[in-house]
């Protein structure tokens, strides 16, 4: 009994300094004007979208799955663009910068640190990921004046791909020794590698549906707003998910046994 | 494990492919015991004090901090224990209240007690006047008071340096050494373990010395018994004249005295007896006419100690 309550009080003062470390983690990309940036970014994408449908097409028309399918075409990108920013550094930079000396000699766990880290980029991305669907959900309800529960499915997908999208910048995170290799190498991972190890499994392999690839069940984050395709959606949140898992897991174990 | 010995590296030892940095290092620091860990570049100090704070994995055997395995159990392990490794960078866009103040939610301690605790530290590393100023903007003289300072939150039991006043200046480093004083003089239930390669710094600051080379453990003792070596201390006589065969054969005929020799213009002396011994010798020499101005510990016995001892090692 009293060694399972030392275990609980010890998870939870883990726990607790995990949320601590996730604290400085945001007040660094708040200082180091990431989220500055990547918030004028997002801004911008949503700018020019809404300008050309005003300008060029039928305004914000009267399909909100339409209207939906049109600001969601960007999303991949700019997961990609805040998990480079915000994860593919996390880890790497603790050893560049030697801040690690500081850290890693406290009394916490090497997985409280990564967990603090993780949650830090996941809460960032996954909070800017919200408040443009909240955006889309609020110009959905402006023009068309209804909201389609597609978009709702497309955020939970989204969701998901940041979390796995994340994991992976982890990885790449935990055994890179400079943060802009760290984040060239993630970005060009999720934006190419991928897809053409996507592109080779399919034409190599003669494989049509390659489900199990994260980039390829990312493609339902938009085609469940086009009611011509065929989504899986169960199926596509499960495998990033995995992906998120399987890394993420990966890169706590590789950051477990790097020596500073 | 012995509450006596707070610091312990059993069996340690630590390989990079061929090359083996610490090998089979055996070593127990005395509680409250300001021990310096002294070796040449490459000796194994600082691979030693990494695994000891947990930033590098040995390869095989352990080292201990409070009794508890730093690899095994590090969160209890490296509780109770400041560290300063190298020199450290800091998160360059916190001030050094706010550093503090993260430092401090780390151990869970109270808002108050980290307020408290930060302003009494700054005050002690003498940087008062930067406590609100971005640590990216600051010296490596000020940072490395400020790593000293984060290792003193909490109240610590330990504190682990490895070559604190590597890289700074004359006068950052006369001020890090006072600093290190006046820390030990406020708190003499703290054990400090700190790696140098500086003898003066260590037969300054140290009380005890333990002197590695090739990662084994050559020597472990008082200072005060390094420097003299088994049975005699050096000391150095000075005298206004050069000193010739006569003069050294009036010393060395005197009590307690084992051996007198010329040292360019200064005698070195062997001597045998304790500090009262040494009051009668003054008072000897006095009588002998000829000339003494001055008479010191040599400083440099424990590098003459050290550069012998390095010597058999190889």
């Amino acid at each position: 009994m009293a060694d399972e309550n030392n275990r609980l009080n010890g998870l939870s003062d883990d726990l607790r300094q995990a949320f601590v470390v996730m604290k400085n983690e945001v007040t660094k990309y708040a200082r180091g004007r990431k989220l500055l940036i990547f918030a004028a970014l997002t801004a911008l994408v949503l700018a020019v979208v809404t300008a050309a449908l005003v300008i060029w097409g039928d305004g914000l028309g009267d399909s909100s799955a339409n209207l939906g399918y049109l600001y969601v075409m960007i999303m991949s990108i700019l997961v990609l663009i805040a998990v480079t920013l915000f994860a593919s550094t996390a880890l790497v930079s603790e050893f560049e910068e030697r801040t690690a000396l500081i850290l890693f000699t406290k009394p916490i766990r090497k997985w409280t640190i990564f967990l603090g880290k993780f949650a830090a980029s996941l809460l960032v991305t996954v909070g800017f990921v919200v408040i443009y669907y909240l955006i889309v959900i609020a110009l959905s309800l402006i023009g068309p004046g209804y909201v389609d529960g597609a978009i709702f499915t497309s955020l939970g997908l989204a969701v998901c791909y940041t979390f796995g999208c994340a994991g992976i910048g982890f990885l790449i995170s935990s055994v890179m020794k400079k943060a802009s290799t760290s984040s060239i190498l993630t970005f060009f991972t999720l934006a190419l590698l991928l897809d053409m190890l996507l592109a080779v499994v399919v034409i190599a392999a003669h494989i049509d549906n390659p489900w199990y690839v994260i980039t390829y069940a990312s493609g339902d984050i938009l085609n469940v707003l086009n009611p011509s395709e065929v989504v899986h959606v169960a199926r596509s949140a499960a495998v990033m998910a995995v992906w998120g898992f399987a890394t993420a897991a990966i890169a706590y174990l590789l950051f477990r046994k790097r020596d500073f | 494990m012995n509450p006596e010995y707070p610091i312990e590296f059993v069996d340690l030892r630590k390989e990079y492919g061929q090359f083996i940095a610490v090998d089979g290092l055996n070593l127990k620091i005395k509680r409250n015991s300001f021990t310096g860990l002294l070796g040449p570049n490459g000796a194994g100090k600082s691979t030693s004090l990494k695994i000891l704070t947990n930033l590098i994995h040995a390869t095989s055997g352990n080292a201990y901090l409070n009794g508890k395995d730093v690899t095994a159990d590090t969160k209890n392990a490296m509780s109770g224990v400041g560290t300063v490794v190298e020199t450290p960078e800091f998160y360059t866009y916190l001030t050094p209240r706010e550093t503090f103040r993260y430092i401090g939610e780390i151990y869970g301690m109270s808002r108050e007690s980290i307020s408290n605790e930060t302003e009494l530290i700054i005050d002690k590393v003498k940087m008062s006047e930067w406590t609100d100023k971005r640590i990216g903007t600051f010296s490596k003289g000020m940072r490395q008071r400020i790593a000293l300072g984060l290792s003193l939150m909490n109240d610590p039991s330990i504190i682990i340096l490895d070559e604190p006043t590597s890289g700074l200046d004359p006068r950052g480093m006369a001020e890090m050494r006072d600093i290190l004083k006046n820390i030990r003089n406020d708190n003499h239930n703290l054990t400090i373990l700190m790696s140098s390669h500086m003898m003066h710094e260590v037969t300054d600051l140290c009380d005890r010395v333990a002197l590695i080379n090739h990662g084994r453990l050559l020597l472990h003792d008082d200072i005060e018994n390094v420097i003299g070596g088994s049975d005699s201390r050096p000391l150095v006589v000075k005298t206004v004249r050069t000193p010739d065969d006569s003069v050294l054969a009036a010393i060395t005929r005197l009590d307690n005295v084992k051996s007198a020799v010329r040292s360019g213009s200064e005698i070195a002396v062997r001597f045998l007896g304790d500090r009262d011994d040494e009051v009668d010798f003054f008072r000897q020499l006095a009588h002998l006419d000829i000339g003494v101005y001055s008479v010191s510990e040599s400083e440099n016995a424990l590098e003459n100690r050290y550069l012998e001892l390095i010597k058999e090692s190889r």
